[in-house]
């Protein structure tokens, strides 16, 4: 009998191999995850007094938003939700567990490691942080880990009272000197472990000392010495600084150690006690007995699970059904489903949009010929028809990625934005004006109909919006052509500078424009591909960090902006709104109006069983 | 036999070392580096300098001679020191250990859906043969051949949550954990795969079946007055059974190495994601490993669907 199982197997194993790369293609994510990879930069001390603003123009401006300036103000515009959150009547309850939605595993245990929201969002449970902001303000900072704080006259110097009596999951005490050792490692970053969610520590802090068991004093400035900090505030209290005790972090910080905590090392002083993590499945978490908020005694619920669910559909599936309780930013389905579960639920289950604030748009190569001009890089700008791509690819809710979040008003606002060229074709569609201009810009080039502007997009995360982009860019005298590559050879290149042009899209972590800057701008910021450097703008950016006075920050930030937009190398377009469901059952929890920047802790939230909360 | 089976498990070698050899060259020349995305992490934003590049592909061993890698890779293989994720940094061992019995409890069910769905239609519809059995049954086969695994693992999971409210429990146990809780968590990924798959066996069974019918042992049996159900029992269905064996071994093979997307679409916790995952990242140890795993999953049942031949038809002699 004769058999032939070798070229079986051949078959087989080219099938199999095959069948890896399809299921890579269909399953690779193309949901955007957060940011951030600022680096140190050395802070020089301002030596050019910054250029007086100039005065708001009565006609938009004609080519420019350089020279529209409105005056400051220091309060953020409110920013609406769709959706009420629904009041709920009656006492809390106590027991139960809280499950929440995920779409990928825990990117560490050592969180100091992360960058994912979703991680964070996880972690915020089982650690504290020093501060929070409130998620629904923006500008209160609350206490967290620390109770109060305060500043030296001079602004550099800020101390903070650590509560008396944390206790950690495994019973130890927590105090001042774990709160230094947290500064000390994001500022030393051992054994060259990147953590890159405190990029702005570095930035901003020069000392950190514990003088005794209660209290941290952290000193701001950069290497020339001691000096204010304008996001400072903002930094220690944003989401991601959590504080782990030390007596988790030396063993994986001893030198030579280049490993990750095992989860049974974890221990915290946040409301739940991690307890169980199956990778692609569920990560489980029971309350902690000892949580220092006993009035009244929190947590309510008796654990918290996330449920790690890739595929949306079955996300979807497992909400519908009480599987699950909770869908957090970038784990939630888009506007039309989400839409239908608010209509066939309706008031059982709240449903918010918040704003996923960043940056998204397209990197132009500045380095090579022709996009080293800027005027080629304003007329592609001028083409993007903003309007179609929130329309087509954020569901007609995205917000307009300016050079700085249209919401700081004291820098410049949506409303501001929306009168420049090419942005404004973010409300209502394109005008004939920016694309005329455009042609004019490229003609003027040697560009022509019959002889157009040829662009190669390079695209391989975030594909869709980059169509169409194209599409507006064609109708100028500008023809596109994707160059598609798989996500490592997008980075390879990215990082080479071997593109002309990129699709990108970063989420921003704390609530202030030095989170831009960090991520973006400065030469050494993780986006800035090419390098990009402008003495003025680098000047004013020095200037701006150590400015307290908000109103003359504004200023010099305007100006920055200015030179972003003229610049166009960092083009943006729409950055989304997020969807966040959840069944109304769950108590006392208030959605964040800010995706990245929010403290996700279920210390407060209780499940109201007489509403419909199961039982589990 | 026995110097059969030698044979057979000797040749497994060179297959082992020429699949291991293909793998690990195309994962060198597919383009991307797996240094870059590592330094880069996770959202392709972290800064590193060209000293630090070169280092850590000095510790990572990539700039040895790719002979050099090869046999590096080989030895940890037979010291079961299979390396670590490139990106997760945990153990490639401690990866397989976990969650393989996970895939194989679900390979396993599914396997048992083909058979016992595939088998027994095909029969039914080679019996009843040109009758609207046979057509109903050959539809369905069809069906099941045409859907998409995970189309149809999608439509089953949404039709159980918009008409029965239900989905099985998202926090997946074991089935010597919670028999009851893990079947309901497996049978309906199984079924997705089960009915996908059944059309082959059903078709392989009845080709098979009504060829056999046609044969002069077979109208013996009938002329000399057996029952029909004898003659298709006894003589008809055990002659006809060595392609579907042939054909089953293939696809438990293939459940047992590919069960990739049912497994994210029902939220099982086995080989799928961190596969999927290995591709996206070029994670080379993990890639590694699992492929010439799965090779040999696929020559250990190809042996044993060889064995089973000899033993359901004791004219076949493997000398």
């Amino acid at each position: 009998m004769k058999r032939t199982p070798s070229r079986l197997l051949i078959i087989a194993v080219i099938a199999s191999l095959a069948a890896f790369a399809l299921a890579a293609v269909a399953c690779s994510s193309a949901e955007e995850e957060p940011t951030v990879a600022p680096q140190p930069t050395a802070m020089v001390q301002p030596t050019t007094p910054p250029a007086a603003p100039t005065a708001r123009p009565t006609t938009p401006p004609a080519t420019t938003g350089g020279t529209s300036a409105p005056p400051p103000t220091a309060t953020p515009i409110e920013i609406r939700l769709d959706t009420p959150v629904p009041v709920q009547a009656g006492a809390a309850q106590y027991g139960g567990t809280l499950v929440t939605l995920e779409t990928g595993n825990l990117q560490a245990i050592d969180f100091h490691r992360v960058r994912s929201i979703g991680t964070m969002q996880w972690f915020a449970n089982i650690h504290l942080n020093l501060l929070e902001v409130d998620t629904q303000s923006r500008d209160k900072v609350i206490g967290d880990a620390a109770e109060s704080w305060s500043v030296s006259d001079d602004g550099t110097q800020w101390t903070f009272n650590i509560r008396e009596g944390l206790t950690t999951h495994k019973g130890n005490t927590f105090d001042a000197e774990d709160v230094r050792y947290n500064v000390w490692r994001w500022l030393n970053q051992p054994n060259d472990v990147g953590m890159l969610r405190s990029g702005c520590v570095r930035n901003t802090t020069i000392e950190v000392e514990a003088p005794d068991a209660h209290t941290i004093v952290m000193t701001t400035g950069s290497e020339t010495g001691p000096a204010p900090a304008a996001s400072f505030l903002k930094c220690i209290s944003q989401a991601y600084l959590l504080l782990q005790p030390k007596g988790i972090m030396t063993p994986v910080d001893a030198d030579g150690a280049q490993r990750d905590l095992d989860a049974a090392e974890v221990d915290g002083i946040g409301p739940f006690i991690f307890d169980e993590y199956v990778p692609d499945n569920i990560i489980k978490s029971v309350k902690f007995e000892d949580y220092y908020e006993k009035d009244p005694d929190l947590p309510y619920l008796d654990g918290y699970n996330f449920a790690i669910v890739s595929d949306a559909s079955a996300r979807i599936a497992a909400f519908r059904t009480k599987r699950a309780d909770f869908f957090p930013t970038f784990s939630t389905p888009r506007k039309p489903q989400a839409d239908q579960i608010k209509e066939e639920f309706g008031d059982d289950v709240t449903y918010v949009r918040v704003v996923a604030p960043g940056k998204r748009g397209i990197q132009i190569n500045n380095t090579i010929e022709p996009f080293s001009d800027p005027e080629i890089r304003k007329a592609m700008h001028l083409a993007i028809d903003r309007n179609a791509v929130n329309a087509i690819h954020h569901d007609g809710v995205g917000i307009l990625a300016g050079p700085y979040l249209g919401l700081w008003d004291w820098i410049y606002s949506f409303d501001d934005y929306y009168q420049w060229p090419g942005f404004r074709s973010f409300p209502d569609g394109r005008v004939d004006e920016d694309l005329a201009e455009s042609k004019r810009i490229l003609e003027s080039k040697g560009f022509t109909e019959d002889n157009k502007l040829q662009v190669s997009i390079m695209a391989g995360t975030n594909e869709g919006d980059e169509v169409t982009v194209a599409d507006g860019l064609d109708d100028s005298w500008i023809e596109v052509s994707f160059d598609r590559v798989a996500g490592p050879v997008w980075l390879d290149r990215t990082l080479r500078t071997d593109y002309q042009v990129y699709h990108e899209s970063k989420g921003t972590e704390f609530d202030d424009p030095d989170a831009y800057n960090g991520l973006l701008y400065i030469p050494t910021a993780g986006i800035n591909k090419t390098k990009w450097e402008n003495p003025r703008w680098l000047e004013l950016n020095e200037l701006q960090k150590v400015e307290l006075d908000q109103a003359q920050r504004g200023v010099y930030l305007r100006e920055m902006a200015d030179i972003i937009f003229d610049t166009q190398i960092f083009v943006g377009t729409v950055r989304p709104r997020l969807n966040q469901i959840n069944w109304s059952y769950m108590v006392g929890y208030v959605h964040p109006k800010f995706s990245h920047q929010s403290t996700y802790r279920w210390d407060h939230v209780w499940l109201n069983r007489d509403a419909g909360a199961p039982n589990r | 036999m026995q110097q059969y089976i030698l044979r057979r498990l000797l040749l497994f070698i060179p297959t082992l070392v020429l699949v291991s050899v293909m793998i690990f060259t195309m994962l060198r020349i597919v383009p991307g580096d797996p240094v870059l995305l590592i330094l880069a992490g996770p959202d392709n934003e972290g800064s590193f300098t060209e000293e630090e590049y070169e280092t850590m592909r000095e510790q990572l061993g990539f700039n040895d001679p790719i002979y050099v890698q090869y046999f590096k890779w080989s030895y940890g293989i037979i010291t079961l020191d299979w390396g670590r994720s490139l990106q997760t940094n945990e153990k490639v061992t401690d990866i397989f250990k976990r969650r393989y019995p996970v895939t194989l409890q679900l390979a396993l069910l599914s396997f048992f859906v083909i058979s016992t769905i595939g088998i027994p239609i095909g029969v039914l519809a080679a019996v009843k043969q040109d009758t609207w059995v046979d057509y109903i049954f050959r539809g369905f086969a069809i069906l099941g051949l045409a859907m998409p695994t995970f189309w149809l693992a999608l439509l089953i999971l949404l039709a159980l949550s918009i008409w029965f409210n239900w989905i099985p429990p998202l926090e997946f146990v074991n089935l010597w954990e919670d028999p009851r809780t893990s079947i309901t968590q497996l049978i309906f990924p199984a079924l997705a795969l089960g009915l996908s798959a059944q059309g082959t066996t059903m078709r392989m069974t009845r080709s098979q079946l009504l060829e056999v019918m046609r044969e002069d042992y077979v109208r013996t049996a009938r002329a000399k007055g057996l029952a029909e159900r004898l003659v298709i029992f006894r003589h008809a269905i055990r002659n006809s059974v060595l392609p579907v064996l042939t054909i089953l071994g293939l696809l438990l093979g293939g459940l047992l190495g590919g069960t990739i997307v049912i497994e994210i679409v029902f939220n099982i916790p086995g080989l799928g994601r961190p596969v999927i995952n290995a591709v996206g990242s070029l994670d080379q140890p993990v890639l590694q490993v699992i492929v010439v795993a799965f090779t040999l999953i696929f020559l250990v049942l190809n042996l044993l669907v060889d064995i089973a031949y000899a033993l359901l038809d004791p004219r076949i002699r493997y000398s």
